[in-house]
């Protein structure tokens, strides 16, 4: 049960993580990382 | 392989008989049986050595120009040799283990270098200066509508233009429209009629009544058709044809730039080339190269005439000009100077538009009730003007008659460093010093 | 015996004033030099100092007219003073030649000379990390340790260090005689640094004996880090001297500071600062320290191979391992160097871009591509061979599979190329500049994303081997680990995620994608190794390193990394050298020589693989020689290391 919590929580810490990295440092260069879904 | 076993023997044979002196010299000197055993054995593998790398290098040498793609055969020798020498050669059987396996490295990476798709460079293209001068009729033509034009064919499209900038003023189609310079259809013929003409004064310049009355001191004036197109293009105002002079002057003062000098500054080449293709769009044989630019140095001095630049980056369809430029090379590669007057710009002395003295003449524009213009300003007048010249016509001055697509050959930076320096032009002051705006 | 103390203090005081006075002397050249530098600076405003003078030379006197021209690529405007670049024609006045390619001769001249430049260059930089290293630890005995691997590693440059000079002498000879004209015409524009990387040189030789010499005098107290910080001032003039040699370069590829003609217009800051003059420097930089950790990888491997007793073992399979890791650590930010290289060349021209990467020299870099996938696969493969000397490396035996399946699988999508240059006929049988399939994998955002998987695997190797023998014994070491391996698995994901995105969107926004691949890279690097060290401060030792009990073939792998990037270096010189296809100065100055002309890729690859072996043969002599000398010296009695580690075997 502790490792069930363990892995979610680290899942949602690294997709958040590499996805706020994704979307701020596309940001930064002016382009829009959510392009295809828009 | 037998070439190379003999090709290796005839290299090495100095070191095979060394070594084979070796073993002669063990078996004489040696009187322990295990320790000759040792060094005959020893001497043996060493000369086995040697005859590998004999074998590789006949084979380098045979195949260092040509096919070279054995080489890498040749280095997986050199690395079984010291291999071999590694074992038998304990006390240096690091290094050259660590040999080995090294040249069996640079072999792969050799190999694999041999093995993939071979390109060849190929030499470099000819300068990048064209040589007309080694042209046929037909290249010359074709360079010439290139200089007139921007390219090949484009002499049929309307308000294609080239680095000679001719089309801006002169219609060079029979009928078409031509209000600021003469057509120039039949100019072949035309060119020697107009030495008959009245006002030209064929061998004697001083009667003429222009402000010019000769190219230089001393060189005379034209005697044939083609010195007269020669002349025209040194010296416009040589020469008026009749209702084409600067507003006026009374046809004594030419509006055409010197085409020689800045900011056109065609290359004698170049102006052989114009001409060609003056003569040959209108199916006339052309007179020789040589025939032409005698022509040209007659009426342009030695010092006057323009190396010809290697880059030439304003490509037909191009941006002119991309604001990195000083101002005065800005204005020169928009062609601003070939029409217009701006104080302050060297060779900026053009006569067919206004004279472009922004700073005081926008707020009197903007005033003028026949304006229809959306500016507001003094700088909204001048990009307006720049990028949709028909918005106001100056006064005397006819209309289309400047290019209208300066917005998709200027960049926003230039059009920006333009209006910069135009606005900061008034009447009775100084032009402002130009390393402000460089 | 506060006699004796007060005797002593003065000593110092004295060894320490000495010191100063050497220092400032050898400094000396700089402070010379900087007025004519700071006099280029200042060009930015107002018109340089020289345009001022020639302008006064011209108003006065002679009457003399200094012709203005302007920058060809600052496109300000300065004095013409310079000469114009000579119009060289294909004879023997500008071409002297013997029965030979001249340019082969000379490309063999340079790369030596570079391959011992930046060795001698590099290694002095590991030994002041080492330095430092030894002297920030509070392990006393390791302390020791890591002065003599500081001090083994500059006692191998030093040999070196003369042969560079040597190779520079025959360098400019080759030079001199093959090329007049075009060396004229370079020492003719940089004539005002010329003495002054002259006597960089000298106080980079003086600075080197010195801390050489002086190691043993100078290992107590304040004097060991006079010692220390002397190896800073070392470092700092070596680099200055690149940065000099590579404004050369700099200005060959992408001149400035001139005009059309090649005339020089007074300013030598806008010369040496060209618009790929930093990109090359920090690229230069970051290769020649994996060249340098490479190179003494490969000694280290040599002693181990030729140790004669487990001591010695034990010490040089420490240095390889110290070694390969320095030189690891600046391969991983190499790419991200080398993609800025790339976009400043874009920039430039992207006509030179387009030869690069998608023309005539296309071929190369799959070359290159297929090089970089090798080093990271034989660090890999060190690094798992590393983990048998440690108890408890086992634990990650069975999992190696599915990492060499990531790397090769990240490879093979990293060298697949995306244009090529073909014969019509080769176009006509794939249909079209792209294949159909492969072709897709081509795009450059998929590239990225090969080299991204490797690197990442790379670093999770580099974990492991940090975890060898250790288990982490922090509280949340539960969290810590699965923490650490959803982080990775999320990366990898993110990666192939962005990698496969990049085909959905426009290629201007495409390219953008590169920058958090890289960044998720580095996120891996710093959050998984800050994580991981944190995890081991408090750890269950499963057992000792055994230092020196590893497979031979480990040795090997270190070999083959020294070689290949050996290997590298020269292809990449080779590809930065020709991209200016027939020019000596790009744009400026013509090539005219019967060798103008680019080469195939084989011959390429013949001439490098004959450097690379020239230079092994030569460093290997070197290495030989400090083996020889090393054996003379006694070996000291080896005292009991706190985690088994014994004394390294030789003396000073």
């Amino acid at each position: 049960m502790q490792t069930v919590m363990y892995v979610v929580i680290s899942i949602v810490i690294a997709v958040a993580y590499f996805q706020f990295l994704d979307w701020f440092l596309m940001d930064m260069q002016g382009l829009d990382y959510f392009y295809m879904f828009r | 392989m037998v070439e190379l076993i003999t090709e290796a023997i005839s290299i090495g044979w100095p070191a095979f008989a060394f070594l084979l002196g070796l073993v002669v010299y063990f078996q004489v000197k040696l009187s322990d049986p295990v320790r000759k055993k040792n060094a005959i054995f020893k001497t043996c593998i060493g000369m086995l050595c040697m005859f590998m790398a004999f074998m590789a290098i006949a084979n380098y040498k045979n195949n260092f120009h040509g096919e070279s793609r054995l080489l890498p055969v040749s280095l997986v020798m050199i690395t079984c040799l010291t291999y071999i020498m590694g074992i038998y050669f304990t006390n240096i059987g690091a290094l050259m283990k660590i040999g080995g396996a090294m040249f069996f490295v640079a072999a792969a990476l050799s190999g694999y270098g041999n093995w993939l798709p071979q390109v060849e460079g190929g030499f470099p293209p000819p300068e990048v200066k064209l040589d007309f001068q080694s042209m046929t009729q037909q290249q010359l033509a074709d360079e010439g509508e290139k200089i007139i034009f921007g390219g090949l064919g484009q002499s049929k499209v309307q308000g294609a233009i080239g680095k000679g900038q001719c089309p801006l003023c002169h219609g060079f189609n029979q009928g078409f429209l031509s209000e600021r310079a003469p057509n120039l259809w039949g100019i072949p013929e035309r060119s020697a009629e107009r030495l008959q003409h009245d006002l030209y004064h064929m061998n004697d310049p001083a009667a003429r009544n222009t402000v010019q009355k000769e190219a230089f001191d001393g060189s005379g004036t034209a005697t044939n058709g083609q010195e007269y197109i020669a002349e025209s293009h040194a010296c416009p105002s040589c020469f008026v044809v009749p209702g084409f002079g600067v507003k006026g002057t009374n046809d004594t003062e030419s509006p055409m730039p010197k085409i020689h000098k800045p900011p056109i500054s065609l290359t004698l080449g170049e102006l052989v080339a114009v001409d060609t293709w003056l003569y040959a769009r209108e199916g006339q044989e052309s007179p020789a190269y040589e025939e032409i630019e005698s022509t040209y140095e007659k009426f342009i001095p030695e010092a006057d005439r323009p190396q010809a630049s290697a880059d030439d980056e304003t490509a037909a369809g191009g941006v002119l000009a991309t604001g990195e430029e000083p101002i005065t090379d800005l204005f020169m590669k928009a062609g601003c100077p070939a029409c217009h007057t701006i104080p302050g710009i060297e060779g900026a002395t053009g006569k067919v538009g206004p004279l472009l003295l922004e700073g005081s003449n926008a707020p009197q524009r903007l005033k003028d009730p026949t304006y229809k213009g959306h500016a507001q300003s003094t700088r909204e007048y001048i990009t307006e003007s720049i990028l949709n010249p028909s918005m106001y016509v100056v006064k005397d001055f006819p209309d289309n008659q400047m290019p209208k697509d300066f917005g998709q050959k200027l960049s926003a930076g230039a059009v920006n460093k333009i209006v910069d320096y135009l606005s900061s032009l008034k009447e009775g002051q100084d032009p402002p010093s130009l390393d402000a705006f460089n | 015996m506060g006699r004796l103390r007060s005797r002593q203090t003065r000593k110092n005081i004295l060894a320490v004033s000495c010191l100063f006075a050497m220092g400032s002397m050898l400094l000396l050249p700089i402070f010379v030099a900087l007025p004519a530098l700071a006099g280029g600076a200042s060009a930015t405003g107002g018109p340089p100092p020289d345009v001022v003078a020639a302008q006064e030379v011209a108003g006065e006197g002679e009457k003399e007219q200094v012709e203005v021209g302007r920058d060809v690529y600052y496109k300000t405007e300065g004095p013409a003073v310079g000469a114009p670049a000579p119009k060289t024609e294909d004879t023997e006045a500008f071409y002297p030649r013997y029965n030979f390619e001249s340019r082969v001769l000379l490309w063999v001249a340079n790369q030596q000379h570079l391959y011992y430049g930046s060795f001698v260059l590099a290694v002095p930089i590991f030994c002041m990390c080492i330095e430092f290293a030894g002297l920030i630890t509070k392990d006393k005995a390791m302390a020791k340790k890591y002065d003599q691997l500081a001090y083994d590693f500059i006692k191998i440059s030093l040999t070196a260090y003369s042969l560079t000079a040597i190779l520079g002498g025959i360098l400019i000879f080759t030079f001199l005689t093959l090329y007049p004209a075009f060396f004229g015409y370079l020492s003719g524009i940089f004539r005002p640094v010329m003495h002054i990387y002259a006597l960089m040189f000298v106080a980079e030789s003086g600075t080197l004996y010195i801390y050489y010499y002086g190691w043993d005098r100078m290992k107590e107290g304040l004097l060991k880090w006079l010692h220390a910080s002397m190896s800073v001032v070392l470092n700092v003039i070596g680099t200055v001297l690149m940065f000099l040699a590579n404004s050369w370069i700099g200005f060959m590829m992408s001149p400035a500071g001139v005009d059309e003609q090649g005339r020089y217009l007074g300013n030598i800051w806008h010369v040496i600062h060209t618009a790929l003059w930093n990109p090359l420097n920090v690229h230069r930089i970051l290769g020649n320290m994996a060249f340098g950790g490479g190179v003494v990888a490969a000694y280290a491997a040599y002693r181990f191979l030729s140790a004669k007793n487990d001591e010695e073992r034990a010490h040089y399979d420490w240095m390889g391992y110290i070694a390969m890791a320095l030189g690891v650590a600046f391969l991983i930010p190499l790419p991200f160097a080398g993609y800025w290289l790339m976009r400043e060349v874009y920039a430039y021209r992207q006509q030179m871009g387009i030869t690069l990467m998608g023309g005539l020299l296309a071929w190369l870099f799959i070359i290159q591509a297929t090089m970089i996938g090798i080093l990271f696969l034989t660090t890999n493969y060190y690094l798992w061979q590393a983990l048998g000397r440690m108890t408890g490396g086992e634990r990650f035996q069975r999992y190696i599979k599915y990492f060499v399946f990531i790397l090769v699988v990240g490879l093979l999508v990293f060298i697949t190329p995306h244009t090529i240059v073909m014969t019509p006929a080769e176009l006509k049988a794939m249909g079209g500049q792209q294949h159909p399939v492969l072709g897709n994998y081509g795009v450059m955002s998929a590239k990225n994303g090969g080299i991204n998987a490797i690197i990442m695997t790379t670093i999770a190797s580099f974990i492991w081997y940090q975890r060898g023998n250790r288990v982490p014994a922090v509280k949340w070491a539960k969290f810590g680990n699965i923490f650490l391996i959803t982080f990775f698995v999320v990366a990898h994901i993110n990666n192939i995620w962005v990698a496969c995105y990049g085909y959905f969107i426009p290629a201007n926004v495409r390219i953008g994608l590169s920058i958090p691949q890289v960044a998720g890279t580095l996120s891996c690097l710093f959050i998984g190794s800050a994580l991981n060290l944190a995890m081991l401060r408090q750890s269950r030792e499963l057992g000792p390193i055994r230092w020196g009990q590893i497979a031979p073939r480990s040795q090997y792998a270190l070999i083959m990394l020294a070689t290949a990037f050996t290997w590298m270096m020269g292809l990449m010189g080779y590809i930065r050298s020709s991209v200016r296809l027939f020019w000596h100065v790009n744009e400026i100055m013509r090539d005219n020589s019967p060798w103008a002309y680019t080469h195939t890729i084989g011959f390429g690859a013949n001439v490098i693989s004959f450097n690379v072996l020239f230079f092994w043969i030569t460093i290997l002599f070197v290495f030989w020689l400090g083996a020889l000398g090393a054996k003379k010296a006694p070996v000291p009695a080896t005292q009991p290391v706190p985690g088994g580690a014994p004394q390294p075997a030789t003396g000073h």
